[in-house]
C-alpha cells in the first residue's frame, strides 16, 4: 500500500510530512518509503533532537529489549544434567570398582588392565560425587543470588 | 512483610540434611565392620546400602559443610550490603 503511495510522494523529502501519508494501523508500524538519504537523516537528526521518535525507529541496541523470563541460559541446562550425570556416574563407577573386587584374584596377575581400571574407578569415584553435588549446590546458589522478592 | 528468599531456605536444608545424613550414614555403616560371630548375613539390600552410604558419605559431609559455609557467606554479603545501603547515624 505504502509502496504504491510513495511514488507519488516527492522522493526528496521524508513522506510523512507530505499531504496524503497515511500511518497504517498495523502492530508492526511500517517503515515511511524511503527517501532519498539525506532528507531521511535530517529527518531522524530532527526526530531525535525533539524527542519525538517511534520506539520502532531507534536503532536495535537502543531500543529497550523486551521482557522474557528468568534468565534462558542454556549453560544452566547443561550444568544441572553434568551435574547429574558425575553423580549417577560416579555411584556408578564405584559399584562396579567394588564388584570387581570379588571376580579376581588380588595376588596373582600383578597391573592387569582390569586392576588399572578399577583403581582408576575407585579415585575418580569419590571427586566425581563431590564435585556433582557440589554443581548442583552451585547452580541452587546462583538461583538463591538472583531471586528478588515478587512486588 | 519482608519476603524471604525460598532458595536460601532450600539450601540450608540441603546442607544440614547432607552433613547429617552422611554422618548417620557413616556410623551406622560402621557397625557392620566388625561383626560379632554368629551375625547372620544382612542380605543384598543392606549391602547394597552400605556400599551406597561407603560411596556417598565423604562428598557428602564436603558438599554440606560447604554448602553451610557459602550460605554463611551469602548471608555476610547480604548484611554488608544492607549496611552500606542504611543511612549512617
Amino acid at each position: 500500500m505504502n509502496r504504491i503511495v510513495a511514488e507519488n510522494f516527492d522522493p526528496r523529502f521524508d513522506a510523512r510530512f507530505q499531504p496524503g501519508f497515511e500511518q497504517k494501523a498495523e502492530t508492526h508500524a511500517p517503515r515511511p518509503p524511503a527517501p532519498v538519504a539525506g532528507a531521511r537523516d535530517r529527518a531522524a537528526h530532527d526526530e531525535a533532537a525533539h524527542g519525538t521518535m517511534a520506539p520502532e525507529d531507534l536503532a536495535p541496541e537502543e531500543a529497550e529489549p523486551a521482557e522474557v523470563g528468568p534468565d534462558p541460559n542454556p549453560f544452566e541446562r547443561t550444568l544441572w544434567v553434568f551435574a547429574a550425570v558425575l553423580i549417577v556416574g560416579g555411584v556408578a563407577v564405584a559399584f562396579w570398582a567394588n564388584g570387581l573386587n570379588y571376580s579376581q584374584s588380588a595376588i596373582d596377575g600383578g597391573w592387569t588392565w582390569p586392576r588399572i581400571l578399577q583403581s582408576s574407578g575407585w579415585a575418580l569415584s569419590g571427586p566425581m560425587v563431590t564435585v556433582g553435588l557440589a554443581t548442583g549446590v552451585g547452580l541452587l546458589f546462583r538461583r538463591a543470588m538472583s531471586w528478588s522478592p515478587p512486588e | 512483610m519482608k519476603k524471604r528468599n525460598p532458595w536460601i531456605g532450600a539450601l540450608w536444608t540441603i546442607g544440614v540434611v547432607l552433613v547429617v545424613g552422611a554422618y548417620s550414614a557413616g556410623v551406622w555403616q560402621s557397625t557392620f565392620f566388625y561383626p560379632p560371630p554368629g551375625r547372620p548375613d544382612p542380605g543384598p539390600v543392606v549391602g547394597f546400602l552400605q556400599a551406597l552410604a561407603d560411596t556417598l558419605k565423604g562428598p557428602a559431609l564436603l558438599v554440606g559443610f560447604g554448602t553451610i559455609a557459602g550460605l554463611l557467606f551469602l548471608h555476610a554479603r547480604n548484611h554488608a550490603r544492607r549496611a552500606t545501603k542504611k543511612p549512617s547515624r
